[in-house]
């Protein structure tokens, strides 16, 4: 393995902040792991600057520096290491120390499971509608032209670049119990305002988009002669499309369901405003931490960080596998 | 037998107009054309993945011209082939069987073995070489005994010393097949060798259309001349090789090369114009075609003079620089004499 200094300066400068032990020992675990690779001095010097965590916390900085100048020589990439580092703590760091007030208890919260609940059923129901209009748009956009393609595809685009609150109004204005398709609607039942379609509708506004443009990439990177040898062959339009077009997309098709289904569920601003209630799980924190308090707030919201980081790392490893066929 | 009749259609910036041409079961036509002719247009169209603005498509009586690609019964296989990369080769082959829902096992088995892909059915395509890829094209295309089919540009993905062997596959299989085939290319070797009937595109139009033999020795038309004389391509009869020179009889002159032909065969030489030296001396040196010839034409385009040049009743076409022309004194009727290596005198064999 080649020595990249990266995962090193992004592992200790996040350490630094959780106090002089976790850094020396951390600090130690590396020192370690490149003794036994390359015996040098400057490394036993690296491990001794570490101990000056002890003397202040911001001291730290000082091995970390030392760490970078020993294993990358060139000034370009030290400096390209350091900001890229840097960035990367301000992620990793706050998502760490939010986990720190995990606490088991708060499975046992019913209302906190309900509005998980919520959140993945209505984002799971949204990345599949979204499947079902952005395969035809996809393909369309990819495959045909025709004057003002372009301002459509910048339509597409429109729900990912206005504020989620100017989407929500949209929404409620139109969905809402007296809104022009939302009031028809509910006169045969189907009700927007405070359940769970109106939920589906806001997310599937804001996320679709993402499968669309996925689809659109991944059919025009399929060579159009495969659709018409397998017509020639004797294969109808859905046929093609379903047989021969498809699977050439589906790693497309996995990563954007990915992105839409992950932009669905870190939907607050727009589901809010047309659905308070039945809550999902941004609302459920929005209300734990405006009528409790911050603190009240944190095991219930690391808990839904961790099932958030779980499924969304389950679904790229999934989405990477089928890439990679 | 396909028939078409007054084809007109645009396509994005092309347009192609085909006043009509017919080929009926057993005839192979190669259309020739510079990239940019339309070729591929035109097989696209008679596919159906085109619809044209005017004319008629007729195969065997029936109008066509409107019907969809997928009940046409018109196999295409372009240039790199389009081999389905979700499937295997077998399941590339057994692809038009399976969409028709007939039993394909025995079928692709016995097609594979017919064209020596037996032992490579179970392989993803993108692993297979360029000649491998062409015969799994080839199988796949004609597995359902189409009533007509498209070659568009099937041996230019190929290395140049493997087109002859792919020729070879490609005429044993569709003459056995008795499948009438549309075959573009911008190789003229291609024509000889495999083709009845040739036709010549330029801008979209089928500038030239009939036996092959006819289009080589009288093009008629300047361009299609300019096409095919990027050589001078001259048919002749081939004689027994002595010494490692095959001889080859053009009306009643003889034009020596290295290359092999059995005698009696009827084949084209090809001679490339840069490779014909003029001088009024006779020239002497083993190995070189010498014919005392007469000026007939000269024409300067640019810094290239062409000269045609009159031996018995070939002309043959060589390139000067204008210089050379000027302190040579070339001119119009004079005598001179032409030569160029048998090594520079290639044959195209009918195969």
């Amino acid at each position: 393995m080649r020595k990249d200094p990266l995962l090193f300066l992004v592992i200790l400068l996040t350490s630094s902040f959780f106090g002089a032990y976790v850094f020396l020992f951390i600090s130690f675990a590396i020192f370690l792991f490149l003794i036994t690779r390359e015996r040098k001095k400057e490394y036993i010097f690296f491990i001794l600057l570490s101990l000056l965590s002890f003397i202040h916390p911001s001291l730290t900085i000082v091995s970390i520096l030392w760490l970078l100048l020993v294993i990358e020589k060139d000034n370009f990439y030290r400096l390209f290491y350091a900001l890229g580092a840097a960035f990367l703590v301000f992620i990793i760091f706050p998502i760490l120390y939010l986990l720190l007030y995990f606490s088991p208890e708060v499975i046992f919260d019913s209302s906190l499971l309900n509005a998980i609940m919520v959140s993945i059923t209505a984002a799971t129901i949204a990345t599949v509608i979204s499947l079902i209009f952005a395969l035809p748009l996809g393909y369309l956009l990819a495959r045909r032209d025709f004057p003002g393609k372009g301002f459509l595809e910048g339509i597409i685009d429109v729900p990912i670049v206005i504020p989620h609150t100017v989407a929500g109004i949209i929404l409620l204005l139109v969905f809402g119990s007296s809104g022009v398709w939302g009031a028809p609607l509910e006169e045969i039942g189907i009700r927007f305002y405070y359940a769970l379609p109106g939920i589906i509708v806001a997310m599937l506004f804001v996320s679709a988009p993402f499968l669309i443009n996925q689809v659109k990439e991944g059919v025009k990177k399929v060579d159009e002669r495969y659709e018409y040898t397998a017509m020639s062959l004797g294969a109808g339009r859905f046929r093609v499309f379903w047989e021969i077009v498809l699977p050439q997309i589906k790693g497309n098709i996995m990563s954007g369901a990915v992105n839409t289904w992950a932009r669905g569920i870190s939907e607050f601003g727009a589901v809010m405003m047309i659905a308070f209630y039945p809550m999902i799980a941004p609302t459920y924190i929005y209300y734990l931490y405006t009528n409790f308090g911050l603190k009240e707030a944190l095991p219930a919201t690391a808990f839904l960080l961790l099932i958030t980081l779980a499924i969304f790392t389950l679904m790229r490893f999934v989405s990477r596998r089928m890439e990679n066929d | 037998m396909i028939e078409i009749r007054n084809l007109r259609v645009n396509v994005g910036e092309f347009k192609i107009h085909i006043e009509g041409f017919k080929i009926n079961r057993g005839d192979y036509l190669i259309i020739v054309g510079p990239t940019g002719a339309g070729k591929t247009i035109l097989l696209e169209t008679i596919a159906g993945f085109h619809v044209p603005q005017e004319g008629k498509i007729l195969l065997n009586g029936k109008d066509i011209t409107n019907l969809p690609p997928h009940k046409r019964e018109v196999s295409m296989v372009y240039q790199d082939y389009m081999l389905f990369p979700n499937m295997s080769v077998e399941e590339n082959i057994a692809y038009p069987l399976r969409v028709r829902k007939i039993e394909w096992k025995k079928k692709v088995r016995n097609i594979a073995k017919k064209l020596g892909i037996e032992d490579i059915l179970h392989r993803n395509p993108k692993t297979l070489s360029g000649g491998e890829m062409q015969r799994v094209a080839l199988a796949r295309a004609v597995i359902t005994s189409p009533k007509l089919l498209l070659l568009d540009e099937p041996f230019s993905a190929l290395d140049p010393g493997m087109r002859d062997n792919a020729r070879r596959v490609v005429r044993d299989f569709i003459k056995e097949l008795e499948i009438p085939t549309i075959h573009v290319t911008h190789d003229f070797s291609d024509a000889w060798v495999l083709g009845n009937k040739m036709g010549v595109m330029r801008n979209g139009k089928m500038v030239r259309f009939g036996v092959v033999e006819d289009v080589f020795a009288d093009p008629q038309d300047d361009f299609v001349a300019k096409f095919l004389g990027a050589s001078n391509i001259i048919k002749g009869i081939a004689g027994e090789m002595r010494n490692g020179l095959s001889p080859v009889e053009i009306d009643g002159l003889i034009v020596y090369t290295v290359d092999e032909a059995q005698a009696g065969d009827e084949v084209l030489l090809s001679i490339r114009p840069e490779n014909i030296v003029l001088s009024y001396q006779k020239p002497t040196g083993s190995q070189r075609n010498v014919l005392p010839c007469r000026v007939v034409d000269i024409n300067v385009e640019g810094h290239i003079v062409w000269i045609s040049l009159k031996a018995g009743n070939i002309i043959l076409k060589a390139m000067l620089t204008p210089n050379a022309l000027e302190s040579m004194g070339i001119e119009k009727n004079k005598k001179i004499y032409v030569s160029f290596k048998a090594t520079a005198t290639k044959i195209v064999r009918r195969i």
